[in-house]
């Protein structure tokens, strides 16, 4: 608990004294070390943070970064987005809709939400403010959304849950969707009650032809979600190569219309590569610290004292809520969950809580964690990408978070939510 | 004292619950005086960065497959060479003779790593399987079979020589990748079957007896050398009571297990599948590689050895 | 890149041999970033042409795998180096901008300091680590520890960075949290 506190404010201070972020992640995780009496252990500090960056299953981040860098060099994006304007534009913050429904899109493709930020930040950002939004908003509505991604098939979080919680890939596969179309549902209707008190931009509605226009130009741009997707579906490449599969076709499309130069090509490669080393050495500095917290067993220290007290199914929901969501403000998602699942599994089992219902309300709620400061990745990655600053970011996203934490909290009440969908497709048990 | 180990299975898998026995035992037969920690899931990281750890007595005891000692001596990879042993005994054997042993010391000097234990003591699963999305009836159905292996040149050169086509997934990875056709069968634990879904994707199973596993308990030399014998006979009953509780789980999954497989819909179980075929195609790749030299000096002999004992 | 002159900066500039070693720096920095930007180049290069072989012709290549996350782990070490010279790493210097000219030169060099440390602290487990990664890798025939190496010279290069800048602010050369303007976009192609 002291150690738990320890790391965590000192986390906190050192970001808010000017530290840069990687650095004061190291030096509080690297100070606990030191606390707990782990100093002569010096190859944990290198051997993590080699550990938590080197991960197969961050490889699709690069690849999507460059994706999307690639998409806006030969204009793609921009396609995407006329296309978009010239149907629901004419709407009261018309544009903020395209940035959610194009994240449900993209949830179909990618399997982290990392991804999808890398892959739709820029343009969207980059559009929104052109047209008016406040670049926060623009930003924080971004990573807002990307919240889908893993939820909807296919998904990185759901498959290590699957592992962890010996429950079949399909049936949460299945599950995931109907809560990710919610979890975008929510954002529309935050983004309507909003907008009546709000000033949002609307655009003038398209003429015919100006519709027909768009739509022509935007085919190869409206085709490549289809094109992606179908290359995994039909086993062409795996998740982490669907990233490949969009800057192949990007770089084909940029060679057709000769809108792809060797520099800009270039100037997307090194920007891509210098983003995904900051994204990876946040990622794998933090590590360290989930090392740290593992290792000496702060998480299970926090939660067993209180699950002992409980005695009802609806506060063992509140309280896993809970839980999760502060432990998502410093950890990453699968090493928490990794964590924390071996507690608190038994508790769900014994109040009869279905394992697929009980891994949507986990993935859902530790979700939220790289959305949420301090220790939110995805704000990273936005500040990077988008130049907006992080602490401006951070409190623009507060308000964000009450939609999915609505539709969290509706999943954990209702199980037919999550379960509906699997057992009409595979049968109920 | 503080004895932290680390798995990589969960805690209810039956290893899992093996782990949790050889704790309890320890704090018996030591009256208190060692508290087994037991760290499920990876938690503190990988496989290999768990070596790591161990060698440098982060932590003590990391229960897994031998073969992440082949860092410190390649020989040790042969201990999973597919078709190259008969039965659990021929392996059992070989494992326990002179040459293996003598690569567990060179391990032990250049990594401070010895073994809990008797090694065969805990089988990891029952037998090895084969799971496809189309019925392998005989062994020339495996001609083409687009079949995922881990990153492992041995393994792999070893299926191609069987005729089929490699792909490299992460064990994460298998499930989806089946799903998607990126292959079309996996090879897995008996055990494994079930808690990793393949069945779902891959419904047609046969078993191979590619080659026995058992879990290797790994300690630290130098905390192990800290005990007192007192507590040193303690932690080895509690090994060998643990291994044969593991051992008594696995059994009752066996007998249970092709009937609760056969009750999944569509789900086809051949565990008389006859793997005479494969050794012998197999026997031609390591004889073919003892001629160039390319096998660990006396690997043959002693397999041979461990067969007439 | 150096920091760019600015009016309310002291007047006297550091000397020359410290003006060498940004040079130096910011040469290494450079070329880091040409390496980080192949890397990236061959690993999607190498994946599109296993997709296209496996979907094609039926064939795949395992080693591409490996050497992808070989080249993936270079990228990001060598690319840490990168993004701290560059100044892209993400600071809240909110409050630190804020305060007067004392206070923020003593923040200013904590904050080199802590950076200091924490390369220290990395580069203390160096040895230890190299010597347990003597063994290749699979399925490609470099010692593990070609894979980590990297880190360590990153860590060096960062340790000098942070120490110029600690320097610079304790003689006054160049100011503890300048001012800047918001960032405009920093997307790849405006
Ligand atoms: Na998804
Ligand atoms: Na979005």
């Amino acid at each position: 608990m002291i150690l738990g506190t320890l790391v965590i404010g000192g986390f906190v201070l050192l970001m808010l004294l000017g530290v840069p972020v990687t650095m004061a992640i190291g030096a509080s995780a690297i100070a606990g070390l030191y606390y707990a009496g782990f100093g002569e252990m010096a190859l944990v500090v290198p051997q993590q943070i080699l550990d938590g960056a080197a991960k197969p299953a961050l490889l699709a981040i690069p690849f999507f970064i460059l994706a999307g860098n690639l998409m806006n060099a030969v204009g793609l994006t921009d396609r995407i987005f006329n296309f978009c304007l010239a149907v629901v534009g004419h709407f009261r913050a018309g544009l903020a809709y395209v940035n959610v429904i194009a994240s449900l899109l993209f949830a179909g493709v990618s399997g982290a939400a990392t991804a999808d930020i890398a892959g739709l930040g820029q343009l969207e950002v980059r559009a929104m403010r052109a047209r008016g939004y406040k670049p926060e908003f623009a930003a924080a509505l971004t990573v807002a959304t990307s919240l889908v991604g893993p939820i909807v098939p296919p998904s990185i979080s759901l498959i290590v849950y699957a592992w962890l919680a010996n429950e079949s890939v399909a049936r949460l596969f299945l599950a995931g969707i109907v809560p990710g179309i919610l979890v975008a549902l929510s954002f529309i209707l935050y983004i309507r009650v909003v907008s009546t008190w709000t000033p949002m931009p609307r655009e003038p509605r398209a003429t015919f032809r100006q519709f027909g226009t768009a739509a022509l130009e935007g085919i190869p741009a409206l085709v490549a979600p289809g094109i992606i997707l179908g290359a995994i579906i039909f086993g062409f490449a795996t998740a982490t190569e669907a990233g490949v599969i969009a800057c192949g076709y990007s770089i084909l499309i940029g060679l057709c219309y000769r809108s792809l130069s060797w520099k800009a090509a270039w100037d997307a490669l090194a920007e891509s590569a210098v983003l995904s080393a900051l994204i990876m050495m946040i990622i794998g500095f933090s590590q360290i610290m989930g090392w740290l917290f593992a290792f000496e067993q702060v998480p299970q220290a926090f939660a067993s004292g209180i699950l002992e007290t409980i005695n009802q199914r609806w506060i063992f929901m509140s309280f896993t809520i809970v839980l999760l969501v502060l432990i998502g403000c410093f950890m990453e998602a699968s090493p928490a969950k990794i964590i924390l699942l071996p507690l608190l599994l038994p508790v769900a089992d014994a109040f009869g809580i279905d394992r697929v219902q009980f891994g949507m309300v986990i993935t859902l709620a530790l979700l939220l964690g790289i959305a949420t400061p301090p220790l939110g990745v995805g704000l990273y990655l936005m500040s990077a990408v988008s130049g907006v600053r992080f602490e401006k970011l951070a409190v623009a996203i507060l308000p964000l978070m009450i939609p999915p934490i609505i539709v969290l909290i509706l999943i954990a009440a209702f199980p037919q939510i999550t379960l509906w969908l699997p057992d009409l497709v595979m049968g109920p048990r | 004292d503080t004895w932290r180990l680390s798995s990589m299975m969960t805690p209810d898998s039956f290893e899992g619950q093996a782990y949790q026995k050889f704790a309890d035992l320890v704090e018996e037969y030591t009256d208190g005086d060692i508290d087994v920690r037991i760290y499920p899931n990876e938690q503190i990281g990988s496989m290999d960065s768990v070596v790591e750890q161990l060698s440098q007595n982060v932590i003590q005891l990391a229960p897994s497959g031998i073969s992440f000692m082949s860092r410190w001596e390649e020989g040790i990879t042969y201990a999973a060479a597919p078709f190259l042993f008969d039965d659990y005994d021929h392996w059992s054997n070989f494992v326990n003779g002179e040459l293996f042993q003598s690569w567990l010391e060179t391990v032990e000097e250049e990594a401070n790593i010895a073994i809990l234990g008797n090694i065969p003591d805990m089988p990891r699963g029952t037998f090895r399987t084969l799971l496809s999305e189309t019925p392998i009836e005989t062994a020339d159905d495996i001609e083409g079979l687009k079949i995922r292996q881990y990153q492992n040149d041995l393994i792999i050169d070893a299926w191609t020589h069987l005729g089929a086509e490699v792909r490299v997934l992460p064990w994460g990875e298998v499930y989806d990748g089946v799903n998607r056709g990126i292959v079309s069968a996996v090879t897995s634990p008996a055990e494994a079957i079930m808690s990793m879904r393949f069945y779902e994707v891959a419904p047609n199973i046969i078993r191979t007896d590619e080659y026995p596993q058992a879990v290797s308990w790994m300690m630290n030399v130098n905390a192990w050398n800290a005990l007192t014998p007192e507590q040193q006979d303690a932690m080895s009953r509690a090994h060998a009571e643990a291994a044969a509780y593991g051992r008594e789980l696995l059994d009752e999954a066996a007998a249970t297990l092709k009937a609760d497989l056969e009750a999944e819909e569509g789900v086809n179980v051949n565990f008389d599948f006859d793997n005479g075929p494969l050794v012998a195609k197999m026997q031609e790749f390591y004889s073919a590689r003892e001629a160039a030299g390319e096998l660990p000096e006396g690997l043959v002999a002693a397999v041979d050895a461990a067969r007439t004992e | 890149m150096p920091q760019a002159p600015r009016p309310d900066d002291a007047v006297i500039g550091p000397p020359r041999p410290i003006r060498h070693l940004h040079q130096l720096l910011d040469g290494v920095s450079f070329a880091f970033k040409i390496a980080i930007t192949l890397c990236l180049a061959v690993m999607v290069a190498l994946n599109l042409f296993n997709v296209i072989s496996r979907s094609v012709l039926g064939v795949a290549y395992g080693w591409i795998f490996s050497w992808t996350m070989l080249l993936f782990v270079w990228m990001l070490l060598l690319g840490l180096f990168v993004f701290i010279r560059d100044r892209r790493d993400v600071v809240v210097d909110v409050f630190m901008t804020r305060l007067p000219g004392m206070p923020r030169r003593i923040a200013g060099l904590f904050a080199c300091g802590v950076g200091v440390a924490v390369m220290l602290a990395i580069l203390r487990g160096a040895p230890t680590l190299l010597k347990l990664q003597t063994a290749p890798m699979d399925s490609i025939d470099l010692p593990i520890y070609v894979r980590s190496m990297p880190l360590f010279i990153s860590a060096v290069l960062v340790l000098l960075h942070f120490l110029l800048d600690f320097v610079a602010i304790a003689f006054g050369w160049s100011q503890a949290f300048p001012r800047t303007e918001e960032p405009v976009e920093v997307g790849a192609v405006e």
